[in-house]
């Protein structure tokens, strides 16, 4: 945007042979933020994205334990504990909904709080004292 | 401003009565966090930081201590609560566990141990079927428990809605809807649908932490207590109401209709609405105990009014941590206080 204004006031005062003179400080101002603007935005695109792969990653890693954990409860729990087979599958259900794509959703925030109430319920039910450790993501802001 | 407040005296003139001090119990030897009393009213149950439970009851004139509950917490014992039917007494306390007791036998005996909390659990309360029990913690969660026929206590789910300390869960006095209040200054309801809980309704007015909530006897309408010094009634808009409030998704909305303010000079912590009279009492920080009682007004439903009918001024030698009016005798309350102390009050018509 910055650069076109540039380029059609340059091609305007060409005929003015003073002007390149004159109006040199601000042209270069005007380089130079255009030129700012960019490089800025490509740095913060990186650290943004660098800072999701890492939050991401943190929030994938815990779904996917309590996802994995709840499977094996499947496996292992016979049919009789009708409240353990629904908590374990409301669990998967939960996180195959979970929203990948916008990280301002407020259903993410909402879904993983509703996960990891659904997982103390569940340890409560086995009577297990199974916690998820490893970087527990907690109040993530964006 | 003095034109209302010339009323109010006015009023206080005319209908002041008096709480007058009928019994002080002793025993606990740190402050006491609670009292409940169970759905008879003659059995009055204590707990503190001393980490055990009183139970009182009365003989002849007097409310003596008939049993000591020890030995089940390793800390505080923040709250009681007795279940509907009067068998069972649910402790919660700061060890992060919740004990339940059962005195089937005629003697206390702890039947389970609640656990899940990651720290300190501040309240439970029985729902009125007495099929579910919640409790409430500075995990910022809220926890129902569904009691199955051979005594045993399910989790039905745990709710992390609150953001910050949950100081206070309690039932509706007839249907399965549960309210809970706390540090970040909010009121919940919670509601079971479709085969899971939920959160239906916040509430959002007070200014400072909600200490301490209580429903009606019919249960339409909620009084809540504040560190904002305040005592809020809100009233309950069904769906199809006639005043036209609107309604989402067939919820009925909780809408604050009163403000009860300037009697408590600090932290209003409990609040109870007497199920015999149409009476509420508040304890706070400022060692004070208040009366009041709704005013005939044109329009009672929308706009209430309440009036101070009596106070104590140094009701106890510290912060009063606890009030609840009898379920059995008209104007009969207890309270607990940081001084160790239970005391039970009568309210007095004056001559």
């Amino acid at each position: 945007m910055a650069e076109s204004v540039l380029l059609e006031r340059q091609g305007r005062w060409d005929d003015d042979i003073f002007h390149a003179v004159t109006m040199s400080e601000e042209s270069s101002w005007q380089q130079g933020y255009a030129d700012g603007f960019k490089e800025g935005r490509k740095r913060e695109f990186e650290e943004g994205h660098h800072l999701g792969v890492q939050k991401g990653l943190e929030i994938g890693r815990e779904i996917g334990f309590y996802v994995g954990f709840a499977s094996q409860v499947l496996k292992k729990t016979d049919t009789g504990k009708m409240k353990v087979i629904k908590v374990s599958k409301a669990i998967i259900s939960l996180a195959s909904k979970f929203p990948e794509i916008d990280p301002t959703d407020e259903a993410l925030t909402d879904t993983l709080g509703k996960i990891q109430g659904k997982f103390k319920q569940l340890t409560s039910l086995l009577g297990v004292q199974t916690q998820y450790t490893s970087g527990s993501v907690k109040g993530t802001s964006f | 401003m003095t034109g209302a407040r010339k009323l109010l005296v006015h009023h206080l003139k005319n209908s002041m009565q008096s709480l007058q001090e009928a019994q002080k119990l002793s025993g606990h030897t740190e402050r006491v966090w609670c009292v409940s009393w169970n759905p008879s009213g003659t059995l009055l149950a204590s707990c503190s930081s001393d980490k055990t439970i009183r139970i009182w009851g009365k003989e002849g004139e007097n409310w003596v201590c008939k049993s000591v509950l020890t030995d089940a917490h390793t800390r505080t014992v923040r709250s009681v609560s007795w279940s509907p039917c009067g068998q069972y007494l649910a402790a919660a306390s700061f060890d992060a566990t919740t004990s339940v007791w059962s005195r089937k036998g005629g003697e206390f005996e702890c039947l389970a141990t609640l656990e899940g909390h990651e720290n300190e659990v501040k309240s439970s309360s029985w729902a009125c079927t007495g099929s579910l029990l919640a409790t409430c913690s500075r995990d910022k969660s809220v926890w129902i428990w569904e009691v199955t026929a051979d005594e045993e206590f399910e989790c039905a789910s745990v709710m992390s809605t609150h953001t910050q300390d949950v100081k206070r869960v309690k039932w509706h006095p007839t249907k399965e809807l549960l309210a809970s209040c706390g540090y970040d200054d909010t009121v919940r309801l919670y509601r079971e649908e479709s085969d899971d809980w939920e959160c239906c309704n916040t509430l959002k007015g007070h200014s400072s932490t909600v200490w301490a909530l209580d429903f009606n006897q019919t249960g339409n309408r909620l009084a809540t207590c504040s560190a904002d010094c305040s005592l809020k009634i809100w009233q309950e808009y069904e769906p199809g109401n006639a005043e036209g409030v609107n309604t989402t998704d067939n919820i009925s909305v909780w809408k604050c209709v009163c403000t009860v303010s300037g009697f408590h000079e600090r932290p209003i912590y409990d609040v109870s609405w007497s199920t015999l009279e149409d009476l509420l009492v508040t304890a706070g920080g400022d060692d004070s105990l208040c009366v009041y009682r709704e005013v005939l007004t044109a329009d009672a439903k929308n706009s209430p009014k309440f009036e101070m009918v009596a106070r104590v001024r140094g009701a106890h030698a510290e912060d009063i941590n606890s009030v609840v009016w009898s379920p059995s005798e008209k104007g009969l309350l207890a309270s607990a206080s940081d001084d160790g102390d239970v005391k039970l009050w009568k309210l007095l018509q004056e001559a």
